[in-house]
């Protein structure tokens, strides 16, 4: 057992479902024999065990020979230590085969999602692509667990048929016949099971769903109330899912009886020929034993193919989930042939406003309308394409070369501007770890940061200071800690151009006034665009544009701005058309 | 043993870690007393599973018998006749086999679904129950993990360790009585398996548990990792840490890896001595037997019986030895279900109504901390009938904490909280929501149309009522353009409306649940400054004559209100109008004027 994860070898074949299937089974086809071979002995052992059985009965021991009891016994022992030891190396190839299955599928999906970055939550619902890596890779570790039995079964039904077409052609044609009788009487109840269990998980999760819901919105309901409503929709939901249980319940019941019934039957049937068959002295009586150990062990055969098959329909809906991630191609493709990015210290210019920040520069950009800040934020970051005239553009400080954001290669763009909103994502784990660019960043520095971003007292009031393990999301912080932590990531990430939107807009105005004094120092030498209505901040900027209706239609320091133009002064200071 | 009957090696069945600060957890001896009440609760369905699996298990020893029957008949040379009424019976048996599991099946699913059903509607009951300083202080994680996790394990448990527990202990119980019957003898051949057995399975179980619990938490590291590289997937992007997120989940897979070759070998363990207890009794059996036999005890085809009963006697037991981790799982989240009916709430009695004339909010003296630290060191404040008082100040002040006393979610360590004269926290919840709400920034949409998400708490409220809050709070025109209006579903995996629609409706539910005092914690903060301002005005119209707490960040908003209060340290440090504040040349004036750029 080589460790977990490896590399995976060829790219995953995302055509369809069982070609992605078929490409995991390629992935692991070492893994994959050996749980084969593993198994086809196991079973071995087990038809070796019923052949002793009858080959005893006729021996001497009939007639009373205590030798030959005590040799058939001891051979009854070997196979059951044989078939101990097997099962050792059985648990580890299963295992082995699941872990490998799983795995690999999850490193598929996460390669995938990491390249698609944006692309993957604007396409796809987020829980589709997490459910992924919570229910799915079972599925699909299931089958690869699972499917190598199914060798392992016919290995031992064929050696059962030439074990009893030897002893006597018709009772050995009997079971063949018989076994994929029972497989054919089994099926037509297999699809209609699977239909409802489906539709009982659908409930079993919509319930889930409700009950994490009430407890999201728990101190809501403790706040406001409404437990009476709520409460009252969940025993609702969960005398269906119980309905729906125990409705699935009788088709189990009816498969579990079939299951039972058809291989009795045929039982029955291979006993009685076999008992006429002895009569007649065709069969020794040592012979029909064996086949009635044999038949046990087909019925075993037949359930665990069935299970397979089973465990196979599962597994064709979770790939096909997978490949539906996988075959996703990213909103903003790079382009053909990628420019070089500008040289030097760089600014940039929004073409379709006309906003621009210089180079080194602390820039504050206005806009009255939200969305239109929204939109012109995505568009600085190249978040958003649309015509080619709305595109911004990266502006070299030195030569005043201007290459258009859609004609560079995504990776140098992000390499060179950050665009940092309050939707910004706050990974689980070390807060050090989080803040920092890359694992090495020193101490010093990352504490300058967080003091720039004035979140140092969210560091020291956290657990164990910058080793603190946080959950996702910083769930553990208020709204105006989570923002002050993204902004000190931000500035700790140091990029040649940071568009801030918005960065304090949740933090009290005590913190405010600290991040607006000490963000000019923190970004010395660099370029910063602050989109932003809070006066605290563009107090501290070089140069303020006021964006509004699509253009710029003012410019200046924020001072004479808010003496000269009122439209600026109205959304700055948030007064209303009644106020003075 | 067969693959598909190993106790799940993926994370279906999980077991999160205990959390130290959590919700309590109940004991074994409650678990025991839940379960049987609903064995007496569901007695009769019990009796009747129990009685029609034995019958079946029985039935299905009538191939086994026949065989034997078979043997002798061959032996002996007797006619065809015995041999062909002989398989007529066994048909019949199995038939009856057939429908006795099917009644069986389905009642014992009856049964387990019914109990589930019970168990987690106990379990949502009692979290409704819990005082909102337990959820506060408790965090949303330990709670969502039981009700997601521990109800499935529990519906594990109950679904398929229960049926599998009851159907081995009865079909164990049949076949040794059936041995028993042929030759009592015969469960000597059995003595050895079984001991291998207790043996092995006690080793196993002392260790599993951690093992398992190891396992499931490396899982559910891995889950958030995945999570984390999906939610965060544009800021994976922005910051280029494509490389650094691929290698975190290696990391992650690797430790999932690490704890389940850990239980693998467990099991390579305790697999070959279950492997041999279920295949040697074949051997024994037939040697004891063979034995029997030689002196006359037994017929040759009573041997043949006697070992394929052995052989059928290994699965049940096999089922059985199974079910061991799922059940102990399953315990656990039992547990930890049961725990949260202990921090229920007591009703307090219901109160008369409060002496008049001491309206208003009143704080006198009061001090507060969370374990250990004090946050709030002697607090009076008074907040007049109708006032609005807003409270900024820096974070970690004591702001927010205060607003909590204020709405009767923590109860002060000293020093008194009035409101309308009554002391909150000795009312029930649904008195106190009557003299005050607070509404903080993490707002919820529950799934349901909007509708239903307003009229939470006041299910009397009609159409027109919900339009009217609707206009105060600035909402009425986008819930109007929505195709469905009112009627839109919303919430998780329906269309969730921006943080900022979001505060607007929360505000708009706490206004038709219309308390006397209003505490409002920064919920406007998600709006865009000028809508918030807009808002707020609006606001102050509708809630004429309540009085309102506003903590805020956003000057406007104090600059607004009637009075302000500076909390610094945990102390209430400046308080008077905005203009008084102003010429009192305090931090306020301070921020005030690098607000306005002077």
């Amino acid at each position: 057992m080589r460790p977990l994860p490896e590399p995976v070898r060829t790219p995953p074949d995302t055509r369809s479902p069982d070609r992605f299937l078929l490409w995991g089974a390629r992935e692991q086809w070492t893994t994959l024999l050996s749980s084969s071979i593993v198994n086809g002995v196991y079973t071995l052992c087990g038809v070796l065990s019923a052949t002793a059985l009858g080959a005893a009965l006729d021996s001497g021991m009939a007639g009373g020979d205590a030798g030959a009891l005590l040799l058939w016994s001891g051979v009854l022992a070997a196979c059951a230590l044989a078939s101990a030891l097997t099962i050792i190396l059985a648990e580890r190839t299963a295992v082995y085969s699941w872990l490998r299955g799983a795995f690999r599928t999850i490193a598929v999906v996460v390669d995938r999602s990491v390249d698609l970055g944006p692309t993957l939550t604007r396409r796809l619902p987020g829980g589709e692509v997490v459910a992924i890596g919570t229910d799915d890779i079972n599925r699909v570790g299931d089958l690869y667990e699972n499917a190598s039995m199914v060798p392992g079964a016919m290995v031992s039904i064929g050696v059962i048929a030439g074990l009893t077409l030897h002893a006597h052609a018709g009772f050995g044609t009997a079971l063949l016949v018989g076994v994929p009788l029972i497989l054919l009487g089994v099926a037509p109840l297999l699809r209609p099971l699977s239909r409802r269990h489906r539709h009982q998980r659908e409930r079993q999760a919509e319930l889930a769903t409700r009950a994490g819901d009430l407890v999201s919105g728990l101190r809501v309901l403790r706040g406001v109330g409404g437990e009476q409503t709520v409460g009252a929709r969940y025993r609702q939901g969960s005398r269906e899912v119980r309905d729906a249980g125990i409705r699935v319940g009788w088709m189990d019941a009816a498969l579990r009886a079939a299951q039972a019934l058809y291989p009795g039957l045929l039982l029955v049937g291979i006993v009685w020929f076999g008992a006429h068959l002895a009569l007649r002295g065709e069969l020794t009586v040592g012979q029909l034993v064996a086949f009635y150990g044999y038949t046990g062990l087909l019925g075993q055969q037949v359930r665990w193919v069935t299970g397979v098959a089973w465990v196979y329909i599962g597994a064709r809906v979770a790939a096909s989930r997978v490949i539906r991630v996988l075959n996703l191609a990213h909103d903003h493709p790079d382009p053909a042939s990628p420019a070089a990015p500008p040289e030097g210290p760089l600014g940039l210019h929004d073409r379709l406003t006309g906003a621009t920040a210089r180079a080194g520069q602390v820039t504050g950009i206005v806009c009255p309308d939200p969305a239109e800040a929204t939109a012109l934020a995505e568009r600085l970051g190249r978040y958003r394409d649309g015509a080619p005239d709305e595109t911004a553009e990266l502006v070299g400080g030195h030569t005043g070369w201007a290459v258009a954001l859609t004609d560079l290669r995504l990776r140098d763009l992000r390499g060179r501007v950050l665009v940092s909103d309050n939707d910004a994502y706050l990974f689980s784990g070390r807060l050090r770890d989080e803040l920092s660019p890359d694992a090495g960043m020193p101490e010093e520095r990352l504490t300058a940061a967080v003091r720039s971003a004035a979140a140092d007292d969210v560091v020291a009031q956290s657990a164990s200071g910058l080793d603190t393990v946080v959950a996702a999301r910083a769930r553990e912080y208020s709204g105006g800690q989570q923002q002050r932590l993204r902004l000190a990531r931000a500035l700790a990430t140091d990029p040649e151009v940071l568009v801030l939107v918005e960065p304090a807009s949740a933090v009290d105005a005590h913190s405010e006034a600290a991040v607006a004094r000490a963000l000019p120092g923190a970004r010395a030498g660099r370029t910063t665009v602050l989109v932003t209505t809070s006066p605290l901040l563009l107090g501290r900027t070089d140069r303020v544009q006021l964006v509004c209706g699509g253009r710029v239609v003012a410019e200046g320091v924020h001072p004479d701005l808010l003496a000269t133009v009122p439209d600026y002064a109205r959304t700055v200071l948030r007064t209303t058309s009644e106020e003075p | 043993m067969t693959h598909a009957d190993l106790p799940a090696t993926g994370p279906a069945t999980a077991l999160p870690e205990p959390d130290p600060d959590g919700l309590p957890v109940s004991s074994d001896r409650d678990v025991w007393t839940r379960l049987a009440r609903a064995g007496r609760e569901h007695r009769a369905t019990l009796v009747w599973v129990v009685v029609l699996h034995a019958l079946a298990a029985l039935s299905a020893l009538a191939a086994p018998w026949m065989l034997g029957f078979i043997v002798d008949a061959v032996r002996e040379g007797r006619g065809a006749g015995h041999i062909n009424t002989m398989a007529a019976l066994v048909v019949v048996a199995f038939l009856a086999n057939a429908a006795l599991t099917l009644v069986s099946v389905a009642l014992s699913v009856r049964f387990g679904e019914g109990v589930l059903a019970e168990l987690r509607e106990e379990f949502i009951d009692a979290v409704l129950r819990l005082p909102l300083g337990t959820v506060e202080r408790a965090g949303p994680g330990d709670l969502l993990s039981r009700t997601g996790r521990d109800i499935g394990n529990l519906s594990h448990m109950v679904r398929y360790a229960f049926p599998h527990l009851v159907v081995g202990a009865v079909t164990v119980t049949v076949i040794l009585a059936a041995l028993t019957v042929l030759h009592p003898a015969l469960l000597l051949a059995w003595v050895p398996g079984f001991l291998l057995l207790w043996i092995s399975t006690r080793w196993y179980a002392r260790r599993a548990p951690d093992g398992y619990m190891r396992e499931l938490a490396t899982y559910s590291d891995l889950t958030q990792g995945v999570s984390d590289t999906v939610e965060g997937a544009h800021t994976v992007e922005a910051l280029g840490r494509q490389g650094r997120q691929r290698a975190e989940i290696g990391r992650r897979v690797h430790r999932s890896y690490l704890a389940e070759r850990y239980t693998l070998w467990l099991r390579s363990v305790w697999f070959p001595h279950l492997e041999a207890a279920y295949q040697l009794p074949t051997a024994t059996t037939f040697l004891a037997g063979g034995v029997l036999y030689m002196n006359d005890a037994l017929t040759l085809g009573q041997v043949a019986t006697a070992t394929f009963f052995s052989v059928q006697l290994a699965r049940p037991v096999e089922q059985l030895v199974d079910q061991i981790d799922t059940l102990m799982v399953g315990f656990v989240s039992m547990r930890r279900l049961l725990g949260v009916a202990r921090a229920q709430e007591p009703e307090p009695e219901p109160q008369g109504p409060p002496t008049a004339g001491d309206r208003g909010v009143d704080l006198h003296e009061v001090r507060f901390g969370y374990t250990g630290t004090e946050v709030l060191h002697g607090v009076d404040l008074t907040v007049r009938p109708g006032e609005r008082l807003a409270m900024v100040g820096p974070s970690g002040a004591g702001k927010s904490t205060l607003g909590k006393l204020v709405a009767g979610i923590h109860v002060p360590t000293s020093g008194r909280v009035r409101v309308d004269g009554a002391d909150l926290a000795s009312l029930p919840p649904q008195q106190r929501r009557a003299h005050v709400i607070l509404l903080s920034q993490e707002s919820h949409l529950f799934r349901g149309t909007i509708a239903e998400n307003l009229t939470l708490a006041s299910e009397d409220a009609g159409e027109p009522d919900l339009w009217t809050a609707l206009e105060a709070v600035d909402a009425a025109d986008w819930v109007r353009s929505l195709p469905e209006g009112l009627r839109t579903p919303v919430g998780s995996g329906h269309w969730t409306p921006d943080p900022a629609r979001v505060q607007q409706l929360a505000l708009a539910r706490v206004l038709l649940a219309d308390p006397a005092v209003l505490v409002l914690d920064e919920a406007t903060s998600l709006m865009d400054p000028r809508s918030a301002r807009l808002l707020e005005r609006s606001l102050s119209g509708v809630l004429a004559g309540r009085t309102v707490v506003m903590i805020a960040h956003r000057l406007h908003t104090a600059h607004d209100a009637d009075r302000v209060a500076v909390v610094e340290g945990g102390l209430v440090r400046e308080l008077g109008t905005h203009e008084e504040l102003l010429s009192r040349g305090g931090s306020y004036a301070d921020l005030w004027r690098a607000w306005h750029g002077d």
